[in-house]
């Protein structure tokens, strides 16, 4: 029965009330107008550096072709084609009748994975998250692992519901048979999931209100945070249970990081890093960012002071060593982002600013400092020594350091997929040589350091279709 | 690695030189409106809303060429816009919490009345599809054909769809259980 036209405007009222007083300020049309443009403006000039690389290429190939004509040799550019074979007898037929068929639609066999989230826990043990959508936009959740680095994925069952189009998950693996998924499997809810076994059976751990906000492997122990939020307020806490299994410990959180009233009424921000026995939590909210410090597994915890990032800067914070620490910012509601990277040698108590652009724009405006030449902002940093250290950006390619970032370049990788669009999605090494680095279209793996990456398969999602009146129904 | 540009690319480099960048942005810029309606109705932050319409612009710009001759632009890009919440929604946690205080005074805190709050509250917990029906329906005021158009489905799977986040959020707010 249709929505009657009563109820209609009552709904239609109260949306706008409720939609109306989170608007972005005005004038948003000129700013994303003006944003767009210098996207465009940058694309087309490193693209036109390329083509014209590439040109030249393609002269001389039409100068092949026309010499290759005129000896009587074809080129024929085809890719994926089947040769024919030589061998092969042509038959031959007499006229060929006509036929009139009428074109079934083949529903089609597979989806491309979309992954969301991955995690190694050795170069060749990885596991990863994400949904397949088909064209309708229905959606269906997976979990995957491979035992060869990626170039193959054994889909796995997940007991749990996940919304496939409405989901913040995270997977995070310590080997092939002990991972944890984790995050929001829809809005307003909560999980922690933990598999022992390879994925074969999983637990949920209660965590109540809060929502993990972040998850680390180090020592043989699973580290998780949680955090709060301000419709379901929590006390965030600091979980760990031994990556085999075993009694989960739970600690309270200093007040420090404990969430503050967010008017953006958002999930907030928790990051847990761990080396050696220190380990630190960043509450990295746009309002009150805090940093503390813990040499006795969470029990007692030292506040320190966080780099002055600018405000309401988004921060991702890593560390290669008990003493040295890198901590990334950035602005994301501009492009490009105004950012910066500091460093600590002391374990995050005294912070040096190695690198920062784009403060042009700020007030009061900042000098550049070192050169990070990246449009996007931080969603992950990787440090892998005192010197090298990876991060992936948010609508950029990923970004690698050699100087302990003062100077960053741009991966090897191809800017079509990196940069071009909506950027990296993660990145994270399992050792100083083998890492991985991920955009919703596919997995790149690198076995030498970061100097060369290879690009690995897609994940492909085998379907059941059920015929229905309105066409498939698609499951895994 | 050599990155090697698509065709996309390539069209991109030939057409800007003609200035298709400033039709593109004459053809866009009457849609920006409700495209900011709608990545706010389904972000309800403001900050995102602004950045997922920022990407979905530069989106729409490299996929200019996948668009039907002679199909309408405007459920075209508001698709597109859609999909773009989708994926930021599905982001992870750094991600979703924005900047609350960027560059440019992009708003201040406000404090609503509960009821606002509770109806924002309901509609971030419905199912993405239910959300986007909603948002197209009763914040852009689209007819049904359009919100079918934009959402990917039929006008008749639009309706009840409307007709199902509508009691969703009704019962939201009343508490009751599902």
């Amino acid at each position: 029965m249709p929505t009657p036209p009563g109820d209609e405007e009552r709904v239609r009222r109260r949306v706008h009330r409720a939609i109306d007083g989170v608007r972005p300020a005005a004038g948003v049309e000129d700013r994303v107008l003006r944003s767009t443009r210098g996207r465009i403006a940058q694309q087309t000039t490193r693209t036109t550096t390329l083509w014209r690389g590439l040109g030249g290429a393609l002269v001389a190939l039409g100068v092949v072709a026309v010499l290759g004509g005129a000896l009587g040799i074809t080129l024929e550019l085809r890719s994926h084609a089947t040769p024919a074979s030589a061998k092969t007898p042509v038959a031959s037929h007499g006229p060929t009748p006509a036929i009139t068929a009428t074109p079934v639609p083949t529903p089609p066999a597979f989806l491309e994975f979309t992954s969301t989230s991955y995690s190694f826990a050795t170069p060749a043990d990885g596991w990863t998250i994400g949904s397949a959508c088909d064209p309708q936009n229905q959606c269906i959740f997976g979990v995957f692992n491979t035992t060869d680095g990626g170039a193959t994925w054994s889909h796995l069952p997940y007991p749990y519901k996940v919304d496939a189009s409405n989901f913040s998950l995270e997977v995070t693996a310590a080997s092939s048979r002990d991972v944890w998924v984790w995050g929001s499997p829809t809005s307003g809810q909560s999980v922690l999931a933990v598999t022992h076994n390879g994925g074969q059976s999983w637990q949920q751990v209660p965590i109540g209100n809060a929502v993990v906000g972040d998850m680390v492997i180090a020592g043989g122990t699973a580290w998780a945070v949680t955090t709060c939020t301000t419709s379901a307020p929590c006390t965030a806490r600091l979980f760990s249970q031994p990556v085999t299994g075993g009694a989960w410990t739970n600690l309270a959180l200093p007040s420090a990081v404990q969430a503050p009233i967010d008017n953006n009424g958002d999930v907030l921000l928790s990051q847990v890093l761990r080396e050696g026995d220190r380990m630190w939590v960043l509450d990295a909210n746009q309002h009150r960012p805090a940093l503390v410090l813990s040499d006795d597994n969470g029990r007692t915890w030292a506040s320190l002071p966080a780099p002055p990032c600018v405000s309401g800067a988004t921060m991702v914070l890593a560390a290669s060593s008990p003493d040295h620490m890198m901590l990334a910012c950035a602005n994301e509601g501009g492009w490009p982002a105004p950012q910066e990277v500091w460093t600590s040698d002391d374990g995050g108590s005294h912070w040096t600013l190695r690198s920062r652009e784009y403060f042009a724009p700020i007030s009061p405006s900042d000098p550049d400092v070192g050169s990070i030449n990246s449009g996007g902002a931080p969603i992950r940093l990787v440090v892998l020594s005192n010197t090298t250290a990876w991060m992936a950006n948010d609508r950029e390619d990923d970004l690698v350091t050699h100087d302990d970032g003062v100077t960053w370049t741009h991966a090897s990788l191809p800017s079509v997929y990196f940069g071009n669009g909506g950027g990296a999605e993660g990145i994270g090494f399992t050792d100083a040589l083998h890492g991985w680095t991920f955009v919703p279209s596919g997995l790149w793996t690198t076995s030498n350091g970061g100097v060369t990456w290879h690009e690995q398969p897609t994940i492909t999602v085998p379907l059941a279709c059920a015929v229905t009146s309105s066409g498939c129904k698609y499951s895994l | 690695m050599t990155s090697v540009p698509s065709r996309e690319d390539a069209a991109d480099v030939m057409t800007a030189r003609d200035g298709d960048a400033d039709a593109f942005e004459a053809e866009l810029r009457p849609l920006l409106a409700d495209a900011v309606r709608l990545a706010t109705g389904m972000l309800l932050n403001p900050v995102d809303a602004e950045d997922a319409v920022q990407d979905a612009c530069f989106r729409a710009w490299r996929r200019r060429a996948n668009r039907h001759e002679g199909t309408d632009l405007r459920p075209w890009f508001l698709a597109i816009v859609a999909n773009q919440c989708r994926e930021a929604l599905r982001g992870r946690w750094w991600r979703i919490v924005r900047t609350a205080d960027p560059p440019g005074d992009m708003g201040a805190p406000r404090s609503d009345p509960s009821d606002v709050l509770d109806l924002r509250a309901a509609l971030a917990r419905l199912p993405y599809r239910r959300r986007l029906v909603i948002v197209l329906r009763y914040y852009l005021d689209l007819p049904f054909e359009d919100v079918a158009s934009a959402a990917g489905c039929s006008v008749d799977a639009a309706k009840a769809l409307a007709r199902r986040a509508t009691g969703d959020l009704q019962r939201a707010l009343s508490g009751d259980a599902e």
